[in-house]
């Protein structure tokens, strides 16, 4: 599903440059569930906007499913984030002028799907994560676990392939936040590829598989943070 | 995603802030009223000179004796058969003023008492709301005869028919044959309001051998100068040089004409003016608008928005802003429109040309203005764009 080999990520130039990745190769099989950990500044989040192509790397190669994604033009990347790619950020990034219905078909609207089938795939999303009630409020009327649950609701929207989720339940208490990997947990086992990214081993516990970034680099297996 | 849905969320944005949406659209809305009203007027304007042109003829040239040489003491009604006999000529007809006392009943009145020919009418092409104008046997036998205007006809009778019935004129009675009906219009008015008798009895009356003016016009437009120079030079050779004033209506209505081109230019280059400083207005709203929603931008390309939704979404907001000032200015041009018809006293309308043309105006000040900065916010990098606070 992903392929990552030798994954390098330089921000600015010369004396002031910062190098957030430092080799990192990588592979995630269809169905899988990665945790990745890490320090605040190891890098954790640089990976993922590169594996959900809204940054690039450096130097290294990112294949996504057999594509080479440094070969991609701006208008395929566009193409693959919306269709393939679903993401889940830790302060939710819902805009706050469209209802919950609205933020989850999104996603949809780019893909040029009709009006109708948006709205019947909204409310099907709604009614798994339990929003019906809540389809006209925006998120400003929302607390924070329904906030999240709205944006994975968007993230699904396009039954993407890989979902990339950063710290979803670092802005949510501890209950609501295992309500959150609940349903992340029963996606992954309804096929769905995940990468999750948080610094909580309780949450990077409901993985199948953990990865540590240190400094821009992989370390495999747990370790505290 | 189609136009609807565009229009929708830059129409969502607008509302959400009123009054930043107000001020940004003031300025192409001033800029399109006041290019309507302009080419609105101004056609009015012209319209009216065209009018002019037709009712008095082209073709028509006045002459007077020069005032400045003293009390007048040339033109004389025989100069009438003289000027007639010119090559090219059309119509001759003699003009002397007096303002008079007139009364019919108890009611009584002053005003300008014209004596004059049966050839005025038939050159002016003057209506009447009754009767007749003055005719040739009325001027040849001297007649007690007087075509009132509709004022003193009003001031005199009411609502009651004028026609058969007597008036008074410095004490004399007449026979009232025809009452005019008044022009409305700005050459007109110079004519209108006046009381015609023949020309005969008016110098009978006064004791006067002189008339004021004689109006003369060309049997064709194209020989008025050819006609003009003829009679000057006839009249010179029996007055004298500097002895004659010439009033060429023709050229009084281009020298009008001109002053209208200019004052269109001016307004036109001020409106253009508007227009500009509205559409920077709009790219300096939007520049604001994309820097304050950048992570919105960052957001809805990381769900998988192409820069050319972006650049879409923002083209659709700056539209919306020209197009909701363009469509005020519109109904604010058709306002101002009325307004300055009914000050000038002018006729005007606004053409569906003028409409248009703004509708379009508009539309382009908003795609010109709305490129740059909608072309900027496409090309955000997504990561940039999430990361900004």
């Amino acid at each position: 599903m992903i392929e990552v080999n030798n994954l390098y990520k330089t921000y600015g130039r010369g004396e002031a440059c910062v190098h957030a990745l430092k080799g990192i190769s990588l592979n995630i099989r269809k169905g899988g569930f990665v945790a990745v950990m890490g320090r605040s500044g190891s890098g954790k989040t640089t990976l993922m906007n590169i594996l959900g192509c809204i940054d690039s790397q450096s130097r290294g190669d990112y294949f996504f499913a057999g594509t080479d994604v440094r070969r991609l033009s701006a208008q395929g990347k566009v193409y693959l984030r919306n269709r393939h790619i679903g993401f889940i950020f830790q302060s939710f990034y819902l805009l706050p002028s469209l209802s919950a219905k609205q933020n989850i078909e999104l996603p949809m609207v780019y893909a040029g799907i009709p009006a109708r089938e948006r709205h019947k795939k909204s409310a099907e999303l709604l009614e798994l994560t339990g929003l019906s009630e809540r389809a006209s409020h925006l998120p400003g009327e929302l607390s924070g676990g329904q906030r999240q649950r709205v944006a994975i609701a968007r993230a699904l929207v396009n039954s993407p392939s890989l979902i990339l989720a950063d710290e979803p339940t670092g802005n949510l208490d501890s209950r609501t936040g295992e309500e959150i990997m609940r349903m992340l947990c029963g996606l992954n086992a309804k096929g769905a590829t995940i990468v999750l990214i948080t610094h909580e081993m309780a949450v990077a516990r409901c993985a199948k598989e953990l990865i540590t970034l240190r400094d821009g680099r992989l370390s495999k297996g747990a370790e505290a943070s | 995603m189609r136009i609807f849905d565009y229009l929708y969320v830059a129409a969502h944005q607008l509302r959400k802030n009123r009054l930043r949406t107000a001020l940004t659209v003031l300025g192409i809305m001033i800029g399109i009223a006041s290019m309507i009203t302009v080419i609105s007027v101004g056609n009015g304007g012209q319209q009216m000179i065209n009018d002019e042109l037709k009712k008095f003829g082209i073709n028509r040239v006045w002459f007077f004796p020069n005032d400045v040489r003293g009390p007048s003491d040339i033109l004389v009604l025989s100069d009438v058969g003289m000027l007639e006999n010119v090559n090219d000529v059309g119509e001759v007809a003699p003009s002397v003023y007096k303002k008079s006392f007139m009364s019919a009943g108890s009611k009584k009145i002053v005003s300008d008492v014209v004596g004059t020919s049966d050839v005025l009418f038939s050159m002016e092409q003057t209506s009447f709301l009754e009767g007749r104008p003055i005719t040739q046997k009325d001027v040849e036998y001297g007649r007690k005869v007087v075509v009132l205007s509709e004022k003193a006809k009003n001031e005199l009778f009411g609502d009651e028919n004028a026609e058969e019935k007597k008036v008074s004129i410095n004490g004399q009675k007449y026979t009232v044959v025809g009452v005019e009906k008044e022009e409305k219009s700005i050459y007109s008015s110079f004519f209108s309001g006046k009381c015609y008798i023949p020309v005969t009895t008016f110098n009978t009356m006064f004791s006067n051998k002189y008339i004021d003016e004689i109006s003369v016009s060309a049997a064709n437009t194209d020989s008025l100068d050819r006609v003009i120079e003829n009679c000057v030079a006839l009249l010179i050779s029996k007055y004298g040089e500097g002895s004659i004033k010439i009033i060429n209506l023709t050229k009084e209505l281009s020298n009008a004409q001109n002053i209208l081109d200019i004052f269109k230019t001016v307004i036109g280059a001020v409106a253009g003016v508007a227009l500009l400083v509205g559409g920077i207005g709009i790219m300096n709203i939007m520049l604001v608008s994309i820097k304050e929603r950048t992570r919105e931008i960052g957001i809805r390309k990381a769900l998988g928005a192409g820069e050319h939704h972006v650049l879409g979404q923002f083209l659709a907001e700056a539209l919306f802003y020209a197009m909701l000032g363009g469509l005020l200015g519109l109904i604010t041009g058709v306002l101002m429109t009325r307004a300055a018809g009914g000050i000038l006293g002018i006729k005007t309308e606004v053409s569906k040309g003028a409409a248009l043309l703004s509708v379009l105006f508009s539309a382009t000040v908003g795609i010109a203005f709305g490129l740059m900065p909608a072309y900027k916010a496409s090309k955000l990098n997504p990561v940039d764009a999430l990361r900004h606070e």
